[in-house]
């Protein structure tokens, strides 16, 4: 076993350790006399500190609880008792409710109107227009797919040239 | 007297009891334990005062918690807290009151000792906030499971933060 830190020490002089792992540390203890004389130590300045604090305060008791909690003040609501942040905020419950609806409704119209902005996003196609073009004694007629974002105005006129898709 | 009276009635009884029965156990002790940490009497009365009246009206007063000595504790160390929140500009200020120092001035063994404990609690009043609640805690007796839960802390290295506050409680005794 290694040589004991200064937190197994005080574990150790506490008597808070386990019991397999205090008897660990005396078998240790016993065999090392760096560790034993450290342990020691440790020991006896947790007395000394224990003493001087002991003499330095002097015993106190605490008043009858009669005084120290009049009745009148022990749980006035016992009918009726409130949370401690409920104390602090003195915010009326159908309020609180209300603001909790008012924030939960607009999230809803959010989010709806999100998703509805994202659909049609997703869906937008171009305008589909049936031209018609005569062409000497024939007329055909076409369906031909307008993306008017990617046509461009030829001069000052109503002509614009595009694209078939 | 109708049934929700007599059914109050009934519960604030219980909580009497109850009530009466931490301060019995406790009382004596919690004082100990924040007289030590506030130094001063005054002050330590009236965070006790404060915690038993936070535990009388909490609802389950009747129902005793699991280990009502931390959880007492925990009150009162957070009433501590808010307190020393409140007034930072404390530390520029020497400490407002004490508890009563033994009685005689006579003889030079008197001095001698007064001299010691005026020493011994400026230097826990030197230590940093959580030192102090260490080493008060330790010196009241409290295991290293009760101190972790009262100061949010991991049983295990518990042992290496208070060997630490002696450490320097210690050092500023010397």
């Amino acid at each position: 076993m290694r040589c004991l830190d200064r937190s197994a020490m005080q574990s150790f002089v506490d008597g808070e350790l386990d019991s397999l792992s205090a008897d660990t540390i005396r078998a240790h203890l016993y065999a090392c006399p760096d560790c034993r004389d450290a342990v020691d130590a440790v020991r006896r300045r947790a007395q000394t500190v224990r003493r001087s604090l002991d003499e330095a305060w002097p015993v106190v008791a605490a008043p009858p609880l009669a005084h120290a909690v009049p009745p009148d003040q022990r749980l006035a609501a016992a009918g009726a008792p409130r949370s401690i942040w409920r104390r602090h905020l003195q915010i009326p419950i159908p309020l609180l409710a209300a603001a909790g609806l008012l924030i939960a409704g607009m999230g809803i119209v959010i989010w709806q109107q999100r998703l509805i902005m994202g659909e049609l996003r997703a869906t937008r196609q171009p305008p589909v227009t049936t031209v018609t073009i005569a062409a000497g004694d024939t007329i055909l007629q076409r369906e031909i797919v307008l993306d008017l974002s990617r046509c461009q105005p030829v001069e000052d006129t109503t002509v614009y040239v595009f694209r078939e898709e | 007297m109708d049934f929700s009276q007599t059914q109050t009635t009934g519960r604030m009884a219980e909580t009497d009891t109850a009530l009466e029965r931490l301060y019995q156990d406790h009382a004596d002790w919690l004082l100990r334990l924040a007289v030590r940490l506030t130094g001063c009497l005054d002050t330590a009365e009236e965070l006790v005062q404060e915690a038993f009246l936070r535990v009388a009206q909490q609802p389950d007063t009747g129902r005793s918690p699991e280990n009502p000595r931390a959880w007492l504790c925990r009150v009162t160390v957070n009433l501590w807290r808010d307190r020393l929140r409140r007034l930072r500009w404390r530390r520029f200020l020497p400490l407002a009151c004490s508890p009563d120092l033994p009685d005689g001035h006579d003889t030079e063994a008197d001095y001698l000792q007064q001299d010691r404990i005026a020493k011994v609690r400026q230097a826990l009043s030197r230590l940093p906030d959580r030192d102090r609640l260490l080493v008060v805690l330790y010196w009241n007796e409290m295991s290293y499971a009760e101190m972790a839960r009262v100061l949010d802390l991991r049983v295990t290295t518990v042992g290496k933060a208070l060997s630490r506050a002696i450490d320097r409680l210690a050092a500023l005794l010397e």
